[in-house]
């Protein structure tokens, strides 16, 4: 008979259903390198959660090696070679209007777009985690004050305040970053915080308190460690978000300016030109969501395999 | 109720809630929304008399590509209320299809020996579209509010340069009935100008010269010009349908009390609002628009097309070089900035959109000149096109200077202008050696930055011309033009220009303007780069289709022949 | 139940209107002026427009003389179109989008219910792969890769749908599709996972147990149970609508309230800037409102606690 409690956890992130929070926390305490084994041999046996892995892998190389493998360059431009469709002898994915390659400007337009989102990751999870951590360690007052703080940030939609920063500040790698995770961060903070107050009732944190660790000590090994794994989780959706995110912007035109390119400019792009030029749509939008699946596939993976319940 | 199986983390609705009455809830709910959603269907959808897909023959589908900003004459700037304005209303004269003025609300007019005084007479008969006659006092009470002080209307310059006494209204320094315009009687208007002026009559076309009724003015008070019911025409067509702001099409029919109805072909037109250029080329191949814009890349795209049509519009688009920045002081780092690029380049690889390489100032599409030439093909290409010959220019400069000037230029973020950026920056590092900065702002905000002179070098903007003579750019540069923001102060030009504003002898006034031209290119003041193009698709069947270059698209004279 | 409510109600306010705040001084920072035709005007007619739209008082000033009219309901006039009620030009488009948004939402209900449920029922069977493929593609291809590809392909060279405008009920239906793919595939993935939270339950297979049909078991017990949490999704679906509602509404030329808050942006027309963001501001804080009500409905644990706060 199962008497567990399950806490529905909420994050506000746009495609993701409800996370779980395992009470497995209890075991963490006890054997950590048998959780984290255990998860990762039900991971290996999800060959769909592994494909996505090594799809992701792929794509990280090209992003990173890409454009060497041309003797082009992503701005260079070829003006007696416009609009080549692409071909295996010339130009692998073809030229766009000023004769520049399309290989390379995908790939550069990938390292970029990954770029921001490994930012916007990282500043989320830094951002909130601290915040989560804080606030639920204090409880009280001033988790209450924390609390209102993030309710209203919540309420304010994100598109509004990306929009508005990029009109502000200059269009450009840093902006979009600040732009898209400013108030991204808030579902980390409330996921975090919910597992620590949960597990600030455990036994072994009460223990540990009661034999007098400080407070830096207290968070740094004991509750962050247990919260690892939902950050891990929460990046594999934030990544494509961002990505998603700075592509939108690039829609409405604010996100980053040509002859700089990302994923989103180049899809951008590519769409106006899709009624002659279909392939300068194809492979800008092909990667695109061949990451945002990767992504989510692998992060479904590493939820499932992190979450005994759901094995049938 | 016996013992209820918890489900793990979820406590039972039921306890306060049971579960049948949860789903009712939410059921109707959302039945609710969609209720309320399909409630408001109705008004919700455009219905057919707004639009309607296939396009009868004597209808005629275009594409205004934003709502409508503003139809008060006397308030009105864009092109989209000029667009619609020019044919829900007219002046006392219009401009045909060759844009040459024509009698319109006016039959005639009278003028005087030295040029100084038109009278104009206006037609018998004509009519609002509420029966009122059209006045003499419709048109001077029209006049008179764009120059009121209160209006703060933007283009009361087109009234005050021209007009005696209306600068001084505007300005407050005098009343309304310093303003030199008569009329003596219903059907007539006497104005003064304050020197010859040969294109006054394509003036009294322009919108901001249309006649309004006080009395309906007023009436409708701060609705005025907000509907089709709150606006009175004199014009080819009413409009029916449609608001300012609304987002709902435009409808324009056919003005049964228009003098001129019997010329009128086209009985309705739907002034649709497109936004995407992309969905407008979607519409026009499927036979939904008859005309369409083209845009960016599309125009690269289309230009083999056979409905393929291109005007080259009286819109310079030059740099600014700011002569308080140091080092721009200097002559002949000027001038190695205007001849160091490669204008043929720009134009044919990388905008290619129809646009023309500028070697001088105003632009060709301005057709009085000298004798039979326009002004451009008097003064030819005025700007060096050699432009190996810059670098020299440019080091002797430096020289001068004393060491390299450190620049950046300025540019709005819209796509013209970042292709532009990226070239210009390319183009003085190869002719020039010299590395300039590139800086992209918001395209307002290069705006704002170009008119509090914060800028050094800017080559995104360009002027259009207001009116078909070279005045129109030429006054640009005066030293106290509002509009000169490089600190261009040249005596001679000023000299020039200020005598050919004056004179009523027309032959020197043409030759200032030409030398002064040609001071402005030899002082660099200023770095003409192309003359805009503005390139769309048009079917075959729409004929008569008249854009003025001053003034909005005019649908008087259009046909639709040939349709099935 | 009702202190509550009340409080989260109290706090909803308080949120709209630092909201309204923020986003308004935010706006004076925004580069640019409202002023149209901006180069063509000399200093002194660009500081009579200013006048007439209050823009030469202090900064204080304005923001109060704004916030008492936005209480009466006055949400100021358009800089760009001549001096039109931004209530207006609202009220006008209003009605659109919500009618796209609901006509999504009902599809993408009906199609993701559907796909969900197969998934569960079928779990690990090929229907089961196929419907977790769609919708991890209906998530991930965006709508604006979407949009135009469905307008030129089915619109244009099909033909079956019209290209676009807002006509008639028909022309709405290929916008909405586009729009409700997000949704479907959200509560696809979902409903599947709830479900088979729920088919693993004893209750379940005691019914199972006791003779009942397995369509009957669906029905009565598992679907209900699975519905429950949808609430949570509530947030984060309307954010990704209003995202697609904008795009769909660009490419498909529709007059919605979308449409116009991209180009009230460029044209840095405030007043409609701030009406449309309090609008959106209003409806994200109602449906974070709402789902915190029915939070407190569903689970007694919240309630009481919040009460005891």
């Amino acid at each position: 008979m199962e008497t567990s409690n399950r806490q529905i956890t909420f994050t506000p992130d746009l495609f993701e259903p409800v996370e779980r929070s395992p009470e497995e926390a209890e075991k963490i305490r006890g054997a950590p390198v048998g959780f984290w084994g255990d998860a990762w041999r039900r991971l290996k046996r999800n060959r769909i959660a592994v494909a996505a892995g090594c799809v992701i892998i792929l794509i990280l190389v090209l992003a990173g090696v890409g454009p060497w493998l041309t003797p082009y360059t992503s701005i260079g431009q070829v003006l007696d070679r416009q609009y080549e469709t692409p071909s295996l002898s010339g130009f692998w994915f073809g030229t766009d209007e000023f004769g520049r390659s399309m290989f390379d400007r995908v790939w550069v337009g990938t390292r970029v777009s990954l770029y921001i989102a490994a930012l916007v990751t990282a500043m989320d999870m830094c951002v909130g985690m601290a915040y989560g951590a804080l606030s639920g360690y204090y409880g009280g007052k001033v988790d209450n004050i924390m609390q209102r703080i993030v309710e209203i940030l919540v309420g304010i939609p994100i598109l509004i305040v990306a929009i508005l920063t990029m009109l502000i500040l200059k269009p450009g790698i840093l902006s979009l970053t600040i732009a898209i995770g400013l108030t991204g961060w808030t579902s980390s903070a409330r996921l975090i915080r919910g597992q620590v107050l949960r597990l600030k009732e455990q036994e072994f944190f009460l223990a540990s308190r009661s034999l007098g660790a400080n407070t830096f000590r207290l968070i740094s090994k004991h509750l962050i460690p247990n919260v690892f794994y939902i950050l891990i989780i929460t990046l594999m959706y934030t990544v494509p978000t961002a990505v998603f995110f700075e592509a939108f912007l690039s829609f409405i035109g604010l996100g980053i300016q040509p002859p700089a390119a990302s994923l989103g400019a180049l899809i951008n792009d590519g769409a106006h030109q899709m009624r002659f030029y279909p392939y300068m749509l194809i492979f800008p939008a092909a990667v695109l969501v061949t990451i945002t699946i990767s992504f989510r596939l692998l992060g479904d993976g590493l939820r499932d395999a992190l979450d005994p319940r759901m094995r049938q | 109720m016996a013992i209820r199986r918890v489900r793990p983390g979820k406590v039972l609705v039921g306890t306060q809630l049971s579960r049948r009455d949860f789903l009712k809830i939410s059921g109707t709910g959302l039945a609710g929304a969609a209720l309320l959603g399909t409630a408001g269907c109705g008004s919700v959808f455009e219905g057919g008399g707004g639009g309607g897909g296939t396009m009868k023959t004597d209808t005629l589908n275009i594409n205004l590509t934003a709502e409508v900003p503003d139809l008060n004459s006397v308030t009105t700037t864009d092109s989209v209320s000029f667009n619609v304005l020019t044919n829900l209303m007219e002046g006392f004269y219009r401009l045909d299809q060759n844009q040459k003025p024509i009698p319109a609300a006016a039959e005639g007019v009278e003028i005087s020996s030295d040029e100084l005084t038109y009278t104009f007479t206006l037609r018998d008969g004509i009519q609002w579209s509420n029966g009122d006659p059209v006045t003499s006092q419709d048109f001077k009470y029209a006049w008179l509010r764009v120059l009121n002080p209160e209006t703060a209307a933007t283009y009361a310059y087109i009234i005050s340069t021209f007009v005696k006494g209306a600068d001084e209204y505007n300005t407050d320094k005098a009343g309304p009935e310093a303003v030199a315009i008569e009329t003596p009687d219903d059907k007539t208007l006497s104005v003064e100008l304050i020197s010859k002026s040969p294109f006054f009559l394509q003036l009294t076309s322009f919108a901001t010269y249309f006649p309004q009724q006080q009395e309906f003015v007023e009436k409708m008070g701060d609705e005025y010009a907000r509907d089709g019911d709150s606006l009175l025409y004199n014009g080819p067509y009413t409009m029916t349908a449609g608001s300012t702001g609304g987002g709902s099409t435009v409808v324009l029919q056919k003005n049964e009390k228009y003098w001129d109805k019997a010329n009128v072909a086209v009985k309705t037109i739907n002034g649709r609002i497109v936004k995407d250029n992309d969905t407008a080329i979607n519409l026009y191949e499927g036979g939904e628009l008859a005309l369409t814009g083209l845009t960016g890349d599309s125009v690269k795209q289309f230009k083999d097309d056979p409905d393929f049509f291109r005007t080259v519009e009286p819109f310079t688009v030059y740099g600014r070089l700011n002569q308080k920045v140091p080092g721009l002081d200097n002559l002949n780092i000027r001038k190695a900035l205007m001849i160091g690029f490669d204008r043929e380049a720009l134009t044919d690889q990388i905008l290619q959109d129809g646009s023309v390489p500028a070697y001088g100032f105003v632009p060709p599409a301005i057709s009085p000149g000298h004798g039979d030439q326009t002004f451009r093909e008097a003064n030819g290409d005025l700007v060096p096109k050699d432009v190996d010959s810059a670098r020299a220019l440019w080091e002797k400069g430096v020289e001068e200077v004393g060491e390299e000037p450190k620049l950046t230029m300025l540019f709005g973020d819209d796509s013209t202008g970042r292709d532009v950026a990226t070239y210009m920056k390319d183009q003085y590092k190869t002719n020039l050696g010299a590395d300039l900065d590139v800086e992209i702002v918001t395209f307002d905000a290069a705006l704002d930055r170009v008119d509090a002179e914060d800028y050094e070098i800017n080559y995104s903007f360009g002027w259009i011309g207001d009116y078909d003579d070279p005045m129109t750019f030429m006054d640009l540069y005066l030293s106290d033009s509002p509009f000169n923001n490089s600190f261009f102060e040249n005596a001679e030009y000023d000299r020039l220009i200020e005598e050919a504003q004056t004179t009523s002898d027309l032959q020197l006034r043409m030759q200032n303007m030409l030398k002064a031209e040609r001071i402005l290119i030899e002082q660099a003041g200023t770095v003409p780069v192309f003359y805009n193009a503005v390139s769309g698709l048009i079917k075959p069947y729409f004929k008569g289709y008249t854009p003025h270059p001053f003034g909005g698209d005019d649908y008087k004279y259009a046909k639709i022949e040939g349709k099935s | 139940m009702l202190k509550y409510t009340l409080k989260r109600l109290v706090n909803a306010v308080v949120v709209l209107f630092i909201i309204t705040t923020a986003t308004w001084f935010l706006m004076q920072l925004l580069p640019g002026s409202p002023i149209q035709n901006a180069e063509k005007l000399t200093a002194e007619q660009e500081a009579q427009v200013g006048e007439q739209y209050n823009l030469d008082k202090p900064l204080p000033v304005q923001y109060a003389l704004y916030m008492t009219g936005l209480v009466r309901g006055d949400l100021g006039n358009s800089y760009l179109y001549g001096g039109t009620p931004v209530t207006s030009i609202i009220l006008d488009r209003l009605p659109v989008s919500m009618f796209l948004g609901t006509q999504a939402i009902v599809v993408g209900l009906v199609v993701g219910l559907f796909l969900g449920i197969v998934g569960a029922l079928k779990q690990n069977s090929i229907w089961d792969s196929g419907a977790a493929f769609l919708a991890v593609l209906g998530v991930s291809v965006p709508d604006f890769v979407l949009a135009p590809l469905a307008q030129y392909w089915l619109g244009l060279k099909l033909g079956i749908f019209p290209i676009a405008f807002f006509e008639s009920w028909w022309h709405s239906v290929l916008p909405s599709l586009v729009l409700s793919t997000v949704v479907a595939a959200v509560i696809a993935t979902f409903t599947r996972t709830e479900m088979l939270e729920v088919l693993g339950q004893d209750y379940v297979t005691l019914a199972k147990a006791k003779g009942l049909s397995k369509l009957a078991v669906v029905l009565k017990h598992v679907l209900r149970n699975s519905m429950i949490p949808l609430v949570t999704i509530m947030l984060p679906l309307t954010a990704a609508l209003v995202t697609g509602v904008l795009i769909v509404e660009t490419v498909f030329s529709i007059p919605g309230l979308g449409e116009q808050f991209v180009r009230s942006i460029f044209e840095k027309d405030f007043p409609i800037i701030m009406g449309t963001t309090i609008l959106f501001s209003v409806f994200f804080v109602a449906s974070y409102l709402l789902q915190d009500i029915l939070y407190g409905l569903i689970d007694p644990r919240i309630r009481v606690a919040g009460n005891r706060e």
